[in-house]
């Protein structure tokens, strides 16, 4: 869909009201009182005003798309949207309104009860109130006392470190099970609880063919969301002039705090999103157990549950639900019906979420962070010894900053609520039938095979998204589905016929690629990495095209499914790096863990098996799973977190859909086939990348055996490694970096630079564990900017005339950023790369300052563009006069053709549609 | 009578109540009226899509 921006008055509006509501201050006073009821019902009356006039102003924004439309289809389309239904909603909500009014009056106009008859005069508690922005008050500063009960309850309640937790105390009861020690009913509940709850064990064990699945899905991270810059400048001047922040970011525009926020409308519903820029951790986890929650209790009572992720959930209808058509159709509404209450009631949560985080913020992190600059800056001014000033002062910016990212996030809650209010946070489901077993040639069937259930479950998620396109709640599987989904990425690939996407900064990117059969055109790396974060900007005429090529990713990800094991362990084969089979799994685990919570006999076989099972990772057997990775790590007193990050994925991920999709279009493939297999291509290659891992500490370590502690994780994995027993060089990072073609980062926690008392060492210890892996996300962040800013100056190097390239090649490599990896050092982060002068040893040069290499590479980037426009100057003078159609925007792209072509005739006939 | 501090928090909360429940009934309308105009722009915008494609074909 274009991006384009129709409804920037309405925007405006509606952030507005988005800021008029949340105003939390203290009433204390008769007076604030009467304000409070006075804006209130102001706040009502306008809100319903602005309901009207959006609907008003949206009327008028669709004119110029109605033009030209032939008024019988103008009135279907009407009637298909329901457009006849928003008069009623007018009456309704001036109903609605007029009754909030009169509440409000009653409240007021209610006579005072008698007066306490006790002397003292109950302490008003604090309630948050709406207040007009010019009542409010700077923001109360809580004692002392209160900030550190806060500061206790925070890491009780800090869900990252309760998982952990968790984890610990599994691991904990693993090794009792391991030593054959009594197991107590928690250590029951939860061994077995962890067998079962192994990737998909509940899928294969409790469906059979003549059942359905019921997938249903949360909305995807990667979508698009419009906000147009003028609604985010808007709410944000709200706030400024609202002064709620205080001083935090008093002097400054909208507009500079905009690109200080650098709040990104796109893929705003991932969790990761949810966790880092709008709720944190502990309300993200409210937000998906409520959303767990919801969906038991009522699609519980349609269908059996199977098993629910922090995403998706599985569940299903039995025979007697969906044999018979009539019953079928039932079943199936009641489905939806059933989903349509969970997305009526997350509608309402999530505002009282968001109304939650801010007052969080306002009344507790803020106040908490200022308090802590208070404080600081007392001990500060008390400080004598230049020492302490400086680590005193070091310790203020920390907190000066934290405050700042509580106020960040309270302006990212802002900007959230009007895309939520607009797209609204909706489950998906989609249903389908469990086929036959498959069966040998003498048509018995194979009870090893399960790939009957993996195909439902493909096609159900499927479904789903299907559904979600069409912007309904779910649907049931229908035949004809894989055939349209061709059909219509055929006529969509068919559909873009420009060869090149041309970005706002006036690089042309060609769309497809042509592979090596001469027939397959798949999407472009490049433009897929760049769409899926949303950093795709085009120039202003190539939005329409765009659009196509946004709708051409979004339906090749139909395919996209996260399984546990490749569709030939699931077909049978032995897992990989064992020697059992998936059904073995299945069944031995199953009984084990049944046998375990009913305190039933192990035998001592059995006992080490659930122990290995529990101690490496489902879905790479050769690996340490997350508990052992904990659990081991944080034995270590001086511990090196070694986090390596594969390249491209999830782009290449997409691409292999593209791949397979024309497979199936192009008839050498069946669609079910496709299913089945997308994604084992990433899996076996992500096992090849962990054994590299493996392969290479072993060698470092002399130990052939060793299995280092790592954390797999989709597309990287950390290991982390004690620096007491193994040295961590350069060297090996280098080394790693070039055995897996990885993006390397080295985060480190060191027991000898810890000052923490021992009471709390353990709880610092945990702490530092988690904060390590954060730490090691950023440096991995920087080293994307730092890739990114290479290819632009790459493709840049490349539309230079020829004869230009080769000194601009050598000043690329003079800065030697091929390969690097990154190192947290003295706070910050720092570069590591080869020796040029010993390439290809693994010798390193000393670290250098990451920003140093950044702006080199930026500044090349500059110069090599300056005179990439000159040369263009020149060659379209001297081509126009005999091609008078070449614009000067086609520069680049027939420079590079003039590149590209050795011979002077190709070149020509390629100009001809210049001519 | 002056009204006590408690009698104040009270109706101020009550207030919010009464707010908070008039949002609960807005929101879902003004959802709903949204996805009315976006289904329908999509609607329209679809159609745009298909001219111009169909104009890119026959170029």
């Amino acid at each position: 869909m274009p991006e384009e921006d129709t409804r920037t008055d309405e925007d405006r509006e509606r952030s507005e009201g988005a800021v008029r509501r949340e105003k939390p201050v203290e009433v204390a006073t008769e007076e604030g009182l009467k304000a409070l009821a006075q804006e209130t019902s102001e706040d009502i009356s306008n809100r319903e005003q602005d309901l009207l006039a959006s609907a008003r102003e949206q009327q008028e924004a669709s004119r110029p798309l109605e033009s030209g439309l032939d008024p019988q289809g103008l009135a279907r389309l009407r009637e298909e949207a329901g457009l006849g239904r928003v008069a009623k909603i007018g009456e309704e909500i001036a109903e609605v309104g007029s009754r909030a009014q009169r509440a409000i009056g009653v409240v007021m106009s209610a006579p005072s009860p008698d007066a306490p008859s006790s002397l003292e005069t109950p302490k008003a508690p604090r309630v948050p109130e709406a207040v007009p922005p010019a009542a409010r008050e700077e923001i109360p500063v809580p004692p002392v006392e209160v900030v550190q009960s806060i500061e206790r309850k925070e890491a009780q309640e800090d869900p990252a470190l309760e998982r952990l937790d968790r984890q610990l105390r599994l691991a904990n009861s693993v090794e009792r099970l391991k030593n054959g020690e009594e197991l107590s009913s928690e250590d029951r509940a939860r061994l077995s609880g962890a067998l079962e709850g192994r990737g998909w064990h509940k899928v294969f064990n409790n469906l059979e063919s003549g059942e359905a699945i019921v997938s249903v899905m949360t909305p995807p991270g990667g979508e698009t969301y419009r906000q147009t810059p003028d609604e985010r400048l808007n709410i944000l001047d709200r706030i400024i002039r609202s002064g709620t922040l205080g001083d935090i970011h008093g002097n400054v525009d909208a507009k500079r705090l905009d690109k200080a926020l650098g709040f990104e409308p796109f893929g705003i519903f991932g969790v990761k999103r949810f966790n880092d820029d709008f709720f944190g951790p502990q309300l993200t986890d409210e937000i998906i157990d409520k959303r767990r929650a919801l969906v038991s209790e009522h699609l519980g009572t349609e269908c059996t549950e199977l098993e629910q992720s922090f995403k998706d959930g599985f569940f299903k209808l039995t025979k007697d639900q969906i044999a018979d058509p009539n019953m079928r159709a039932i079943s199936i509404a009641r489905v939806g019906a059933a989903i349509e209450r969970i997305n009526a009631e997350l509608r309402k949560f999530i505002p009282e979420t968001i109304a939650k985080a801010k007052a969080e913020i306002l009344q507790e992190a803020i106040p908490r962070a200022t308090e802590r600059v208070r404080e600081v800056e007392g001990r500060l001014a008390a400080a004598k010894s230049p020492a302490e000033r400086v680590k005193l002062m070091e310790e203020r910016d920390d907190a000066v900053e934290r405050r700042k990212d509580a106020a960040n996030r309270y302006l990212k809650l802002h900007l959230f609520e009007p895309i939520f209010e607009r797209e609204g946070y909706e489950l998906n489901f989609g249903i389908k039938d469990i086929g036959e077993r498959p069966t040998d040639e003498n048509g018995n069937a194979i009870s090893a095979d399960y790939s009957h259930i993996e195909l439902a479950v493909a096609e159900s998620l499927q479904v789903a998204k299907r559904a979600r396109e069409a912007g309904e709640h779910g649907r049931a599987y229908a035949e004809s589905d894989p055939a349209s989904i061709i059909a219509e990425l055929k006529e969509l690939r068919d559909g873009i016929t420009s060869e090149d996407i041309i970005d706002a900064h006036g690089n042309a990117y060609p769309i497809f690629q042509l592979e090596a059969d001469g027939v397959t055109k798949t999407l472009n790396v490049d433009i897929i990495r760049d769409l899926r974060k949303g950093k795709f900007k085009v120039r202003e005429d190539q939005a329409e095209l765009l659009g196509l090529v946004q709708e051409y990713l979004r339906k090749i990800n139909v395919l996209d499914v996260v399984k546990p094991y490749t569709h030939e362990e699931i077909s049978g084969e032995e897992i990989h790096s064992t020697s059992y089979r998936l059904q073995h799994q299945l069944e031995t685990t199953a009984s084990i863990a049944e046998r375990i919570r009913k305190g039933g006999a192990l035998t001592e076989e059995e006992r080490k098996e659930a122990v290995q099972t529990l101690r490496r990772e489902g879905k790479d057997r050769t690996c340490t799973s997350v508990m052992e990775f904990h659990s081991r790590a944080l034995q270590m007193n001086d511990c090196a977190y070694l986090t390596l990050d594969v390249l491209d994925v999830g782009p290449k991920l997409i691409r292999d859909y593209d791949r397979l999709l024309q497979q199936v279009e192009q008839g050498n493939m069946t669609f079910e086939a496709a299913s089945m297999i997308a994604g084992d291509e990433t899996t076996r290659m992500m096992r090849e990348f962990r054994e590299k891992i493996t392969r290479v500490y072993r060698e470092h370590t002399g130990d052939a055996e060793a299995v280092p502690a790592m954390l797999v994780g989709g597309d990287e994995a950390t290991i982390a490694v004690d620096r007491s027993k193994v040295e961590v060089t350069d060297a090996l990072l280098m080394k790693l970096r070039h055995a897996t073609n990885s993006r390397v980062v080295q985060t480190v926690v060191s027991g000898a630079e810890r000052l923490s008392s021992a009471k709390d060492d353990e709880l610092t210890k945990r702490k530092d564990h988690l904060q390590a892996q954060k730490i090691a996300e950023q440096g991995s962040e920087l080293a994307k900017t730092l890739e990114r800013s290479v290819r632009e100056l790459r493709q840049s190097i490349n539309d230079l005339p020829k004869d230009e390239q080769p000194s601009y090649e050598d000043s690329l490599n003079a800065l030697n950023v091929k390969h690097f990896v990154v190192k947290q050092s003295d706070g910050g982060f720092k570069l590591v790369v080869e020796d040029p002068a010993e390439r290809g040893t693994g010798k390193t040069l000393p670290p250098v300052e990451f920003q140093g290499v950044l702006n080199g590479v930026e500044q090349l980037n500059d110069r090599v563009k300056a005179v990439a426009a000159e040369a263009y100057k020149k060659l379209f003078a001297e081509l126009h006069p005999d091609y008078p159609h070449l614009s000067a925007e086609a520069m680049p792209r027939v420079q590079r053709m003039k590149n590209y072509f050795e011979k002077e005739e190709a070149f020509v006939a390629y100009m001809k549609k210049y001519k | 009578m002056p009204l006590s501090n408690l009698e104040i928090a009270k109706r101020a909360q009550r207030i919010r109540a009464i707010y908070r429940e008039f949002l609960n009934k807005l929101l879902p309308l003004r959802k709903e009226q949204d996805d009315i105009f976006r289904t329908y722009t999509e609607k329209l915008e679809r159609k745009r899509v298909e001219a111009i494609r169909n104009r890119l074909k026959t170029e």
